[in-house]
């Protein structure tokens, strides 16, 4: 009896097929979210919602450099287009169509929006290759000239603005500072972040998200109830409550967390080789969606389970 | 009806499931026509620009030359006729966006609305006949610009005709303040400003919507969230010889021939067209430069880019769901198939049992739309012109997914040969 619950069914599964199709939809819109921000950056001149604009007059300390990755743009009031850039760690840069090949033991380099002035590039700064940011005003004009080697000059400019890929940029942010006085400036946002069709489409993901939370409850629901009638007999036939809870983890819930977990590899595939986005946070996101819909598929095995045994009655 | 009764007090739990969603499905389509109507308004706005000629005008008179010139109290009318007729000419769109910061008394904003604090340079404050002024940014527009830009108002309205025409009695000028103001001012206050060293009652006529942006000539896009828009003031020959001294009067008359000229006509004709209307006035003192369109493109491209992208998003999102939504029904249909055996035994017939199932996704599917066209009423009682487009769209989802719940529970009948269980 117990080999034939521990089979694996010849006929697909509708119930799985469905809770697949919602997890990749889930994922999918997951990515969307990041996705579309990242987009919204490129045409914000690099420049997410999460970023830290501030003003710096004085370096009393030194900057603390060992906080992760981060990326930091300093630039002068008087030309705001010459940007300085200031990075650390392996982030991403925006899509660049290069001229140049780089060795890591190079410093400092340019990157130019291709209707950016040449006259503003200083000298000494070899063109590493263009913005392919057709769409974005901010990229098109600017230049930046990147360093890896985090000596800030104010001469330079006091106005900075602070990126990381980090889930906590503020702390981050606290971190790098180092007890230096700085001005926090709230900073306007260009390029699609203004749109209100953009605006809408986030609200339009997130009702997506919740519906398809919804959906899964739904599924899941229906996935366990559907299987009372069998419980019921094995629950008479002389199986305890831990091991029906063991056979339904087996054949509902543990399917449920090996595909989830293989959308995960695809998702750090995507995110990793084949086009990396500004963040993570998608794929934490899903993880996260991942162990609440597990944690409710648990639930309610349980509580069906000790509902069905609670009605059954005594065992034969 | 008792039989169908019955039917809908089956498995509540999933009912309850199934109208939750559906009431999700409805606010998702409500959030959809919101993005189509939200796309054509940008999309339009963004064609006002798209491959247009551009032309910034600048006036030549500088220093001893303007003097010179302003001299001569001919030469305010000559100035004041050129500008209306750079705006009134059928040949090509006049448009003017100055940025100008205005002094206002009382100030009630924070620190965001000084012209400089992008640039971390506030302005202190000003004392003006023992009140203080505060120095925000600002900018004059004409008609054309509130225009091509479909700039959205929140509360209150925008400016109308009367508002750019100066009356010198009533010493008032209409303000449309930008989102940010919305926390401090409201439709209706009166604020005292020095607009060009000229003290003025600014009354708040309008709160413009979050985001909002237009273009200037230094800058393809301006976001007014945090800037007070003017009207650019015209003047009748009267007037304008009645305050030959007024800084006013002088810096309105230059704003206004400093402007953009935005036409489908090429370089040539445009300038043939500027050539005959500063011949009418003999006033030649200003160049025409060819305004950098490159950047306004970008924009234009981004805006119509990201609409394409989004209404692929869009509509792949409602064909996914709405799948998805089906499947969960055909699947609670599946898992009430023993009620329904009971209801045969009871002597309904197929027919009535599918009809009833049509009749229960029915009832579902209407009890969420009454909660997303209520929130019509209550949230967006602003878009109500969106009703029914929002109620056709809700519609033809309803009959799509009612034919197929219908087939899925012919075929489900089918394979689950009822008539066959009955017998045993």
């Amino acid at each position: 009896m117990k080999r034939f619950v521990y089979r694996t069914p010849k006929r697909v599964n509708g119930y799985l097929v469905l809770l697949t199709g919602l997890n990749v939809l889930f994922i999918f819109l997951f990515w969307w979210n990041s996705y579309s921000d990242f987009l919204n950056m490129i045409n914000n001149g690099y420049i997410n919602k999460k970023s830290i604009s501030f003003s710096i007059d004085a370096l009393n300390y030194p900057l603390n450099n060992e906080i992760g990755k981060f990326m930091l743009i300093q630039n002068d009031v008087e030309n705001p287009n010459v940007k300085y850039i200031w990075y650390n760690g392996n982030v991403r840069f925006p899509p660049l169509e290069r001229i140049l090949t780089r060795s890591d033991d190079e410093d400092d380099f340019a990157i130019i929006g291709k209707r950016a002035n040449i006259e503003d590039l200083p000298s000494g700064y070899k063109i590493l290759g263009y913005f392919n940011t057709p769409y974005s005003n901010k990229l098109s004009s600017a230049i930046w000239l990147v360093s890896t080697k985090n000596n800030i000059d104010l001469q330079n400019g006091n106005n900075f603005v602070f990126n990381s890929p980090n889930i906590d940029v503020r702390s981050a942010f606290e971190k790098f500072i180092n007890n230096n006085v700085v001005k926090e400036i709230k900073p306007e946002y260009y390029g699609s972040y203004l749109l209100q069709s953009n605006k809408t489409s986030i609200k339009l993901t997130n009702i997506s998200l919740c519906l398809i939370g919804l959906l899964n409850i739904a599924v899941s629901t229906l996935w366990i109830i559907k299987d009372k009638n069998l419980i019921s007999i094995l629950y008479f036939y002389g199986f305890s409550i831990n091991q029906l809870f063991r056979i339904e983890i087996l054949r509902k819930v543990f399917p449920i967390i090996f595909i989830s977990t293989l959308l995960i590899c695809l998702a750090w595939v995507v995110q990793f080789l084949i086009y990396p986005l500004w963040d993570q946070e998608w794929i934490l996101k899903f993880i996260m969606a991942l162990i609440g819909n597990s944690l409710f598929l648990l639930a309610f095995v349980l509580k069906t389970i000790l509902y069905l045994v609670k009605k059954g009655g005594n065992k034969i | 009806m008792k039989a169908f009764i019955t039917m809908l007090r089956q498995n509540k739990f999933l009912s309850f499931v199934n109208i939750a969603t559906t009431v999700v499905f409805s606010i998702l389509l409500l959030t959809m026509t919101i993005i189509l109507n939200q796309s054509n308004i940008e999309i339009k706005a963004s064609r006002n620009f798209e491959d247009k000629h551009l032309y910034k005008l600048s006036d030549t008179l500088l220093n001893e030359k303007e003097a010179e010139f302003l001299s001569k109290k001919d030469n305010f009318t000559t100035l004041n006729h050129f500008a209306n007729d750079l705006l009134t000419t059928a040949k090509f769109t006049y448009y003017s966006a100055i940025w100008q910061p205005i002094e206002v008394a009382d100030f009630k904003g924070d620190q965001i609305f000084d012209p400089y604090y992008e640039f971390n340079q506030e302005q202190p404050p000003v004392v003006i006949k023992n009140r203080i002024y505060k120095s925000v940014k600002s900018m004059q527009v004409n008609e054309n610009v509130l225009k091509l830009n479909n700039i959205q108002i929140r509360n209150g309205k925008t400016f109308d005709s009367n508002d750019f025409n100066y009356d010198e009695e009533k010493q008032t000028i209409p303000l449309i303040l930008g989102y940010e103001y919305s926390k401090y001012y409201k439709v209706g206050d009166i604020v005292d400003i020095y607009y060009y060293a000229k003290p003025f009652k600014g009354i708040i006529v309008g709160i413009i919507d979050s985001s909002q942006k237009i273009m200037t000539y230094s800058e393809p896009e301006v976001v007014l969230d945090r800037y007070i828009l003017l009207p650019i003031m015209k003047f009748t020959d009267r007037q304008v010889l009645a305050s030959l001294n007024d800084i006013f009067t002088r810096a309105s008359l230059l704003s206004r021939i400093n402007g953009i000229v935005i036409s489908d006509l090429s370089p040539l004709e445009i300038r043939s067209t500027l050539n005959d209307i500063s011949s009418t006035h003999n006033f030649r003192d200003f160049d025409v430069i060819g305004a950098n369109s490159l950047g306004i493109n970008t924009v234009v491209k981004m805006t119509q880019i990201h609409t394409s992208n989004l209404l692929i998003f869009v509509i792949s999102v409602l064909i996914i769901t709405t799948l998805i939504f089906i499947l969960t029904l055909i699947l609670t249909i599946k898992n009430n198939l023993e009620t329904y055996t009971v209801l045969l035994i009871s002597g309904l017939s197929i027919n009535k049992i599918k009809n009833f199932i049509s009749l229960k996704v029915l009832i579902n599917i209407l009890l969420g739309l009454i909660f997303s066209s209520l929130s019509f009423f209550i949230v967006l009682g602003d878009l109500i012109r969106l009703l029914p487009i929002f109620v056709a769209i809700n519609l033809s989802w309803v009959v799509i997914v009612l034919i197929v719940i219908n087939i899925a529970c012919s075929k489900i009948m089918e394979r689950f040969d009822i008539i066959q269980k009955l017998k045993g």
